[in-house]
């Protein structure tokens, strides 16, 4: 009887410190916040990133305002953050996140394909200016 | 004659009951970015027997202490005059909301009513700052935590009247009765608790649903068509029980 009650009031207590995961895109970054619900930020918070099949690809830790600002984040699909006190919270990107995320690897690719066209076209225009000093 | 003594009868149950500025959100707890645009209406109405009157253009909707104002949209709810607005939350927080309306001359009852309504949202799990007053000089702060409310669950507040406690004030009470529930009488539409010397009240809510506290202080005077009519300041405060 003790110990269910000590049970009831510990899992009261771990819920009273609710530790949330909140994530945006902004800037180009994946921004994530951790706090608990008093309204303090889970400071220097243990922080794990995973892809879509849950292996661990990273691990980081929360500034001072609970915060993290990743900035390669094309292959993160789960994030992870433990407090000190043993309380953690896990979220996955949603979907408005995805898009976003989509969308910046396509940038990427889409810049990366530029640069390609760019670099040849400069090395073309060099080789022709050169045949026509060479005359 | 009979018709004339029905109307009458109508026009006196309208005039007893009260109306209240309803400030309803989409929701009163943001969880997912599909619930961050909250919608609001705000309109005067008697809550219990749904039936509508004019609200004209109020001078504002805001966040915070007019932290930022709200666009205002003309809408119409119960066939009368009404408005809306909408506010994308961002960033996991607690959110103020508050209408300051344009003074309304009640001819029936003799007096201006200008009622204040609030209402707070908890975005993402976060939970600080509920009862922290937005500064209004009629404002009613909550000392229950005003986003996690069941049915039957006690609501307590504050009264404050330039932001000192308000003794022996009256606080009417009305649900949102959008369940079509019928009172057992007239007197019961419309319930009052009175704050104690420290402003403090009470109320347990039998029933799911939007809940409008109406905190009434008659204080100041202001003109109509060359005659002077007392104010009825109301603070309210728009919670949900689940």
């Amino acid at each position: 009887m003790r110990i269910a009650l000590f049970l009831c009031f510990l899992s009261l207590s771990l819920f009273a410190h609710k530790l949330n995961l909140f994530l945006d895109y902004e800037e180009d970054k994946l921004y994530i916040y951790s706090y608990f619900n008093s309204g303090s930020p889970c400071k220097n918070c243990k922080l794990e990133l995973f892809d879509s099949k849950q292996i661990l690809l990273k691990t980081l830790k929360t500034n001072e305002k609970g915060e993290y600002f990743l900035k390669d984040y094309e292959n993160v699909t789960y994030v992870k953050v433990e407090a000190i006190g043993g309380h953690s919270t896990k979220g996955k990107i949603d979907n408005a996140l995805t898009e976003a995320k989509d969308k910046k690897a396509k940038l990427k690719s889409e810049n990366s394909l530029l640069s390609s066209i760019i670099a040849i076209a400069l090395i073309i225009l060099i080789f022709i200016g050169l045949k026509r000093i060479k005359r | 004659m009979k018709k004339l003594i029905s109307t009458l009868a109508i026009a006196a149950a309208t005039i007893a009951n009260a109306h209240f500025l309803t400030f309803l959100p989409s929701t009163d707890n943001v969880n997912s970015k599909e619930q961050s645009n909250i919608k609001f209406d705000a309109m005067f109405i008697h809550p219990f027997e749904q039936t509508g009157m004019t609200m004209e253009k109020p001078f504002g909707i805001y966040v915070g202490n007019k932290k930022e104002e709200l666009p205002l949209s003309e809408t119409t709810k119960f066939e009368h005059k009404a408005w809306e607005t909408s506010y994308k939350i961002k960033r996991p927080g607690v959110y103020q909301f508050f209408v300051q309306p344009e003074p309304y001359f009640e001819p029936d009852e003799g007096k201006y009513i200008s009622h204040v309504p609030k209402s707070i949202i908890s975005a993402y799990g976060m939970e600080d700052g509920w009862d922290e007053p937005l500064g209004l000089k009629y404002e009613i702060i909550p000392t229950t935590k005003p986003f996690a409310l069941y049915a039957g669950n006690i609501f307590s507040g504050k009264v404050l009247h330039n932001g000192k406690p308000a003794s022996n004030v009256e606080v009417e009470v009305e649900l949102y009765n959008e369940f079509g529930l019928k009172a057992p009488s007239d007197t019961h539409i419309t319930q009052v608790v009175k704050t104690d010397e420290n402003g403090n009240f009470s109320f347990a809510m039998n029933h799911k649903g939007w809940w409008g506290f109406a905190a009434l202080i008659e204080e100041g005077e202001k003109e109509y068509k060359g005659k002077m009519y007392p104010i009825e300041n109301g603070a309210l405060i728009w919670i949900k029980a689940y």
